[in-house]
């Protein structure tokens, strides 16, 4: 059974993969400039001026939009992981293959639970909107100070292992 | 809408650099022995076979800890570009979607 689904699959191969990489693509670079040109600006200016006012507005402003602007990028998370899987599965992968295993290990050692984490901040427990509605205002600055400790511990990290894990899908280097 | 912040951010340099450090040790022995683990016990090829991939690793490990405490550092304004943007002030009606019903 499971041998006629991989056979049919198979011949859908370069299908799944141009899903997975748009996915990828989607993934990597959805919040970029939303990120590099609206939210950090605004952050660094709160982190020189912690008590004004009027920085303070505009930085829950735009972690809020940051929060659902991230809609897209944990949209296509999930098409990643599952295309991710059936490419292997389909195209009779082996762990023998070093880029493959060291790709491997980076997405299911540091992106899966750096994304399980910022779903939690984007659009659960953490989500800003919540708090405001509630109006629970200390809750709402302890989890924007929580997401900040995110994005600044996860951002080193994140940029460089998804230019690697690139690197690696596209030249197969070892 | 709050515009007060009464809770102290809890970041500074000295945690960032010890997250750096124990975060790139960690992450990178974890690649490193996953790695080993994969070769020898699932694939059955010894691997390494010479100390520089070990070598390397550790040398990557010392750098990655550097350039992601700088970058830290940069993004949280304590140092770099932080200082260099202007606050005019300027009023504005800000966005906000309406709260969902329950």
């Amino acid at each position: 059974m499971l041998e006629n689904v991989r056979v049919f699959l198979a011949e859908y191969y370069i299908y799944l993969k141009f899903i997975h990489l748009m996915a990828v693509m989607v993934w990597v670079w959805s919040t970029s400039v939303a990120y590099a040109f609206y939210l950090v600006p605004v952050f660094k200016a709160w982190r020189r001026n912690p008590d004004d006012g009027e920085v303070i507005a505009m930085r829950n402003w735009v972690m809020e939009r940051f929060d659902q602007g991230a809609s897209y990028e944990h949209t296509a998370f999930p098409i990643v992981m599952i295309t991710g899987p059936l490419l292997y599965w389909v195209g009779g992968f082996d762990m023998g293959l070093g880029w493959l295993s060291l790709k491997l290990l980076i997405v299911v050692g540091l992106f899966l639970p750096i994304e399980v984490m910022d779903y939690y901040l984007s659009h659960f427990g953490g989500s800003k909107q919540h708090f405001r509605e509630r109006g629970d205002w200390q809750g709402y600055e302890v989890a924007i100070h929580r997401h900040w400790w995110f994005l600044l511990l996860t951002s080193p990290a994140i940029m460089m292992s998804a230019m690697f894990v690139l690197f690696l899908a596209i030249t197969k280097p070892f | 809408m709050n515009t007060k912040s009464n809770v102290l951010f809890s970041g500074s340099p000295k945690l960032y650099l010890k997250w750096c450090i124990i975060g790139s040790i960690v992450f990178h022995s974890y690649v490193l022995f996953g790695y080993w683990f994969i070769k020898n016990v699932i694939v059955g090829v010894p691997w390494p076979e010479s100390y520089w991939p070990i070598i390397a690793t550790i040398l990557w490990t010392a750098f990655f800890a550097r350039m992601a405490y700088r970058w830290i550092m940069r993004l949280d304004a304590q140092y770099g570009r932080g200082k260099g943007w202007e606050m005019e002030s300027i009023t504005v009606k800000l966005p906000y979607e309406k709260a969902r019903k329950t």
